[in-house]
């Protein structure tokens, strides 16, 4: 078996180790690079492009480019978010939290360089993983049904509070606000509008997109741009101390590196979930996890290393319904089937025995793309770091530029450039009150998919609740959800109130 | 002396961003027509200028150019832009998406072309900007299908088809009714029959807007059609995994989404909407109306241009559109994707239009959609 796999692998690089493929894979690789590094263009964006191009090419040498340009997208989309507050993707989101800050500590490159590091590693297992276990792990996704889904994301929204380092309330209180402002446009089940007030633009709800572009770079341009010229100077992020990690950067990054390639990697099996979720739970568990949880939120190297493997580890998760099971679980993943059935290639079950000479050649292809990224993102570190030398305003116009170019890149409509401004403002009137916008932008993802896999769950199981307990991995998760979230907390109040309790007792023997 | 304290690094940096992004407008939205000398463009530009070189060549192609009063189209080589009204990897994308690698990989073009997404809305806000901001323009075509009848009747639309000028329809993709290889229904009665005794306990897969054709099946049926517990999904991929792990019962969607899986055993066709049997691994699935009940429906998709667009225009793409369907990478992809070539244009399209509209507002009645 392990011999098999071995001879496969080998093929699969003999057909790869030549110039032209390898100068196409780093094309993609590249490609992929910089539209990562672009706020709101993400993969979609770069593949749809390329599409004519690999058209021309045979089948090997264009998926190899194209998916290329998939995974690389990976590897830049946390540099805005360390850099300029400014998250390129969702599932950067939560890098910003600790990122930014590691950058206004004038430790951009150690940020930088973890984010590069732990994207090669996740990209390096989940390809393993993928090689490993794709047939099995798409088959055990069959269990994973509505309620599960619904379970996981319950799990998630209970911790959105957990990105926030100051008020809880505050930051129940922007949950709330991504909770209802998510409720905006067409119900998917009964093809209601909702808050549309007629609008078409509104019937597909706010973009999360865009909101996380709107309320993160925004509200950082104007904050940084409405400083006084003097205080302009000292808040300009000088570069401290090494681009390079240090050995302690290096000690805490190894835990969340394993952590986040293992979760990013399962998440990514599930179709229709998403890399945001997995880089959002990987955060919160590098914060339960971590012996510096009071670092968090203010430059812990644990919050971009953790989020930023397991997003990468996501694609390779992604891949795997796709290619054992022909299922796109993702609107980038659909683009690649499509891209697949062009070149007369169905993936699918029989895949791996109709057409394993490609799909081997692909595997080795990631081997060799992930390296090529670790060698290119290394170097780039220096250079992504120097743009904190430019002057904040020349910067900060820069990002509000690329933010509304991003943003009118998603679909060409005029109208989300007045949403951007509109949340834009908003969130800098949120931030200047210390409102946490984290947690906005995580219920704005998680509210939709929470509703509408809790509504299919129930239309499936007859309207029974007793559905989330009668199957086995929903119950496991909501046993999970009683001991992770409800029960601290629980435990906290009573252990104090037994402690009010126990003081008052002494404090009346004593005045007795 | 803040420019000397820039990094020259980071300026290097700034500049490879604009290069890239200009790269990436120049691919999305219009101007190819700048100097073939940036990378990833070359080859679609050397194309078009090889396009060039034959038509100079075959005096037929150029005439294609002239509608009859000898107006002719796009003499300056503008950029066209194909719309798919939807994210990329959708269905409507890859209509697009298909037809502009035709129309480049046979020569039928002789100026660049090139797809844009505009997603949003089942394509309302597509057709709303096209309708509202292009009229009169030969500059754009966009891919259509059956939403715009359905989105106008449900109001989730201001226009409808007769607010742009509707080009050709290219293609029929037939809709299949499928179930879990492990489903205890064997054929499209047994499923139906089960609904109409409970209809709860069989919930059925199905896209927001797919849900007419199964409707009108029941309904034929004997059953009632606002009973059916539907699911709601947002593409095929999700569907099939709604139907493995067990969410949903049975399903209906276009018969590409589901090919595969078909093939692979996985999940079982019961029936399909078309007329007629349809080639393949669907050659033994027996049509609806084959076991007595009067239903044939298809998602057409077709092609449409700007209202009030311009009449040379609207002949070359119906002609470039012909003959781009009949070519063999069309043949191909068409081949691939279970789409049925259903060719038309002019009056005949438009009293076909005219026909499905009434068919879909009565079919929306019936079944409690719409008063």
């Amino acid at each position: 078996m392990l011999a098999d796999l071995f001879a496969n692998l080998a093929t699969g690089f003999g057909q790869i180790l030549n110039w032209q493929t390898l100068a196409l894979s780093f094309l993609g690789v590249t490609i992929g690079t910089f539209t990562g590094v672009l706020p709101g263009i993400g993969p979609i964006t770069a593949i749809a492009l390329l599409v004519p191009l690999a058209f021309g090419m045979d089948p090997i040498n264009g998926l190899i480019m194209l998916i290329g340009v998939y995974y690389g997208s990976m590897y830049g989309g946390s540099t805005t978010a360390i850099l300029v507050r400014t998250p390129g993707d969702i599932a950067s989101v939560v890098v910003t939290l600790d990122g930014y800050e590691m950058a206004k500590q004038g430790r951009a490159g150690p940020a930088l360089a973890t984010a590069a590091i732990g994207s090669f590693v996740a990209g390096t297992f989940s390809t393993i993983a993928l090689m490993l276990l794709a047939p099995t792990l798409a088959k055990a996704a069959y269990h994973f049904g509505a309620a599960e889904y619904c379970a996981l994301i319950l799990l998630a929204l209970l911790m959105v509070t957990n990105l926030t380092t100051g008020s809880v309330l505050k930051g129940l209180m922007t949950t709330l606000l991504g909770l209802s402002i998510a409720m905006v446009g067409m119900d998917l089940q009964s093809g209601v509008s909702r808050f549309t007030f007629g609008m078409t633009n509104l019937q597909d709800g706010i973009d999360f997109v865009l909101a996380a572009i709107a309320v993160f770079a925004i509200p950082e341009a104007l904050v940084q741009l409405s400083k006084k010229k003097n205080s302009a100077k000292n808040s300009m992020q000088q570069i401290q101390g090494s681009l390079w990690m240090t050995r302690s950067d290096w000690r805490r990054s190894i835990g969340p590196y394993g952590r986040g390639s293992v979760l990013g990697f399962l998440i990514g099996v599930l179709p229709g979930i998403g890399p945001s979720l997995a880089s959002f739970m990987s955060y919160v568990l590098e914060k339960r996890l971590s012996k510096h949880q009071d670092q968090f939120g203010k430059g812990a190297i644990e919050g971009v290393a953790g989020p930023e493997t397991a997003n990468n580890a996501g694609v390779g998760g992604a891949l795997v319904p796709l290619f054992a099971l022909g299922i796109p679980g993702s609107a980038t993943t659909a683009l690649l089937l499509f891209i697949f059935m062009m070149y007369g290639l169905q993936p699918g079950p029989q895949m791996f025995e109709t057409n394993p000479a490609l799909l081997w050649a692909i595997i080795a292809s990631m081997y060799i793309g992930n390296a090529m990224l670790l060698f290119l993102n290394l170097p780039l570190v220096g250079v992504f770091a120097s743009i904190l030398k430019i002057p904040t305003t020349p910067l900060y116009i820069g990002v509000i530029v690329f933010a509304v170019l991003g943003v009118y890149g998603l679909s060409f409509n005029r109208f989300d450039l007045i949403v951007l401004f509109i949340l834009g403002i908003v969130g800098y009137f949120l931030r200047k009150n210390d409102f946490p916008l984290a947690p906005f932008v995580m219920a704005l993802v998680l509210a939709p998919l929470f509703e509408e896999n809790f509504r299919r769950a129930m239309n499936s199981a007859n309207g029974n609740l007793l559905t989330f307990i009668e199957r086995p991995i929903s119950l496991s998760i909501l046993i999970l959800i009683v001991l992770v979230v409800v029960f601290p907390p629980v435990y906290k109040y009573l252990k104090n109130r037994n402690n009010v309790h126990m003081d008052k007792k002494r404090g009346g023997n004593v005045h007795g | 002396m803040v420019m000397n304290s820039l990094s020259r690094k980071a300026f290097l940096f700034f500049t490879i961003l604009t290069l890239l992004l200009l790269l990436a407008a120049c691919g999305d939205s219009s101007d190819t027509s700048s100097e073939p000398t940036s990378d990833p463009e070359t080859g679609a530009i050397e194309e078009n200028s090889e396009a060039n070189a034959e038509n100079t060549d075959a005096d037929t192609e150029s005439e294609q150019n002239a509608d009859g009063n000898g107006h002719e189209f796009n003499p300056d080589k503008k950029p066209i832009t194909i719309v798919a009204p939807s994210a990329a990897g959708s269905g409507w994308d890859l209509t697009a998406r298909s037809l502009d690698e035709t129309l480049k990989a046979e020569n039928l073009v002789d100026f660049p072309t090139q797809v844009v997404n505009e997603e949003g809305a089942t394509g309302a806000v597509s057709l709303a900007q096209l309708v509202t901001e292009h009229q009169g323009s030969d500059e754009r075509i966009s891919v259509t299908s059956l939403p715009i009848l359905v989105n106008y009747h449900m109001g989730l639309s201001e226009y409808d088809y007769q607010d742009v000028t509707m080009i050709a329809r290219l293609m029929t993709e037939w809709f299949v009714i499928v179930v879990p290889e492990e489903s205890p229904y064997q054929t499209i009665e047994e499923l139906l029959t089960a609904i109409e005794e409970d209809p709860q306990s069989v919930p059925v897969g199905a896209s927001g807007d797919d849900r007419l054709p199964l409707q009108l099946v029941f309904d034929r049926f004997g059953g009632d059609p606002s009973s059916i517990n539907f699911i709601s999904y947002e593409g095929g991929g999700e569907i099939t995994n709604g139907l493995l792990n067990g969410d949903v019962e049975a399903a209906l969607t276009g018969v590409s989404e589901f090919r595969s899986q078909i093939e692979a055993g996985t999940l079982r066709a019961l029936a399909v909407t078309s007329e007629e049997r349809l080639g393949e691994v669907f050659s033994d699935v027996p049509t609806v109306s084959e076991v007595g009940i009067d239903v044939v429906f298809g998602n057409w998709r077709g092609v449409m241009g700007p209202p009030e667009m311009p009449e040379e225009a609207v002949t070359f793409w119906e002609d470039t559109i012909e003959a781009a369907l009949e070519t063999e990478t069309w043949q191909d992809i068409a081949a691939k994707n279970q789409w049925d070539i259903t060719f038309m244009k002019g009056e005949e399209f438009l009293e076909f239009l005219e026909q499905t509209d009434q068919d879909i507002e009565e079919g929306l009645r019936k079944t409690g959609q719409i008063e």
